[in-house]
């Protein structure tokens, strides 16, 4: 475990503190300073903070791995992985890590002919190869292609847990960070949450961390405010709803309603023909999926 | 309209070349000959030339350098400074040279103390070539470096590399097409520099300055065959920078 507390000002002012425990996603929308707070923790961004706060970049016990890999495109593969190692065995250990990868076989190819799901994987070993005390991933899925992306992001994980090194991987989805052993939220400029994806899930604390972590639906009750996921809300014995929109996403159906506000539904694996615009329906809220926001 | 465009593109290069032909008709290449100061003459301009542009890369690759990763107002001013000398009529560049490092100027003075005159002498050659290549060379690197992704540098440096390491192992390798076009440039601007030379270093004469001397004591078709040695002299380099780059693309 890691702990971190890090202040930046620029290109965006951050105050910020939590633990890196195992695979941590740190979730926040584009824009929020998730990359500035990699760069930051990678000594390649002015800030203020532990660990490494006083550390140049090139003395820092990271592992940086940004967005799109950066696989060096005059090396090879094995050139890449041996980049920060020294001495006569230098190619002799890079080899072993690509092995051990199970990419040995890309080591003779130009780092920049590669897809991105094995540059990924270029990447993490040139990355590991200087023993890192934890690993920065900067949206590891933003260069993979999306029929491969979740075996692939499932392989990087497996990879990294293996090694015991623990990892912070900035992502503005959702999905990635429930794959995740530790989720810390990142809003406003702070921490707003930290925990496991479950107790986040279960437990959001704030408006802004439910709709960090998928909740699209709000409504104010007795001064607090209550929501739901889309996914949760139920077409049966409920509350009358009028259907405004009907869209597919892929075998779901994603239903706009109004309910006396407008609300989301995801229908799964739900038939199109089922759903008209200006059908009434009804919906049901089970108590034990609405959250109650403490702000 | 293919035909339209590909026709005026064939004029423009016709315009750019076919008077370079005339080198084959117009000289008086029967009765050719190289005189003994046109070979002192090739010799300064080459040998000259050759150690301008050693100086040119070693001070103006650093500068270069700064002026592509600079991001503030010091950059930007560093920036005007470089083109000011390139803007300005190459006369008067050498005018204000003469005036400056001249046998009675105080810098001129001081190099004088420990032996080095900068003017008229094979240094002041040297200067002028430098003066003339240099912000041409900077401008060009400069570019070539920007062209270089600043996060592989930044990935570099969480690699454990920095400073001059890193300019060589990752900045210098993937900017090597542009630099060595920017050498060429130099090259090119450095040997054919007449301006400066004319004012500061008239002897000894390089190429354009033999040149010059031999077409009003000569006339034109008679410089012909120094002329065509001074485009030997000045092409093979570009155009082997350029064909080596060329292949590294492919």
């Amino acid at each position: 475990m890691v702990d971190v507390h890090y202040r930046l000002r620029k290109p965006i002012a951050l105050d910020v503190q939590f633990e890196v425990r195992g695979f941590t996603a740190l979730l926040g929308t584009s824009g929020a300073g998730k990359t500035s707070l990699l760069k930051a923790l990678a000594g390649l961004l002015p800030a203020e903070g532990a660990p490494w706060g006083a550390l140049p970049a090139h003395e820092r016990p990271v592992g940086y791995m940004p967005q799109g890999s950066a696989l060096f495109p005059h090396l090879s593969v094995l050139e890449n992985v041996a980049f920060a190692l020294r001495g006569k065995q230098r190619l002799a250990e890079a080899r072993k890590l690509l092995d051990d990868l199970g990419i040995g076989h890309l080591a003779a190819r130009n780092g920049a002919k590669i897809s991105g799901g094995e540059a990924q994987r270029v990447a993490l070993a040139r990355a590991l190869a200087r023993r890192p005390e934890v690993l920065l991933l900067d949206e590891p899925s933003a260069a993979l292609d999306a029929a491969t992306r979740d075996a692939v992001l499932a392989q990087l994980i497996d990879s990294i847990d293996a090694r015991g090194v623990p990892a912070l991987a900035a992502t503005h989805d959702p999905a990635i960070a429930m794959l995740a052993d530790w989720l810390v939220l990142l809003a406003q400029g702070r921490i707003i949450q930290q925990g496991t994806p479950r107790e986040l899930l279960n437990a959001p604390a704030s408006v802004a961390a439910a709709k960090l972590l998928g909740y699209q639906n709000f409504w104010p009750a007795d001064g607090r405010t209550c929501c739901i996921r889309a996914e949760d809300i139920e077409i049966g014995a409920g509350l009358e709803a009028i259907v405004r929109g009907v869209r597919e996403q892929g075998t779901d159906l994603r239903l706009r309603c109004f309910v006396a506000a407008p609300v989301t539904v995801l229908v799964r694996n739900g038939e199109r023909s089922a759903f008209v615009v200006g059908q009434k329906i009804q919906l049901r809220f089970p108590k034990d999926k609405v959250r109650v926001l403490a702000s | 309209m293919r035909l339209l465009t590909g026709s005026l593109l064939l004029l423009v290069l016709a315009f750019l070349t076919v008077p370079l032909f005339g080198l084959a008709t117009g000289g008086d290449w029967l009765h050719a000959t190289i005189s003994a100061d046109d070979l002192r003459a090739i010799f300064t301009s080459i040998s000259g030339g050759a150690v301008a542009l050693v100086l040119i890369c070693l001070m103006g690759t650093p500068l270069a350098f700064y002026l592509a990763r600079g991001k503030g107002r010091m950059s930007a001013l560093a920036e005007a400074l470089v083109l000011i000398p390139m803007l300005m009529p190459t006369l008067a560049i050498g005018i204000l040279l003469a005036s400056f490092y001249g046998p009675e100027a105080p810098a001129g003075e001081a190099f004088a103390r420990i032996g080095v005159v900068l003017t008229n002498s094979p240094a002041a050659f040297v200067l002028a070539a430098v003066y003339a290549a240099l912000p041409t060379y900077v401008i060009a690197a400069r570019a070539a470096l920007r062209e270089v992704a600043p996060e592989l540098e930044d990935v570099a440096r969480t690699l454990g590399e920095s400073g001059v390491n890193l300019f060589f192992r990752v900045s210098l390798p993937l900017a090597q097409r542009g630099l060595a076009a920017a050498l060429a440039l130099a090259w090119v601007r450095a040997m054919g520099e007449f301006g400066i030379v004319l004012i500061i270093a008239y002897f000894p004469q390089g190429m354009p300055v033999r040149l010059w001397v031999d077409v009003q004591e000569l006339g034109v078709p008679a410089v012909f065959p120094l002329l065509a040695v001074f485009l030997a002299a000045a092409l093979p380099l570009p155009l082997w920078l350029g064909l080596r780059s060329r292949r590294a693309a492919l």
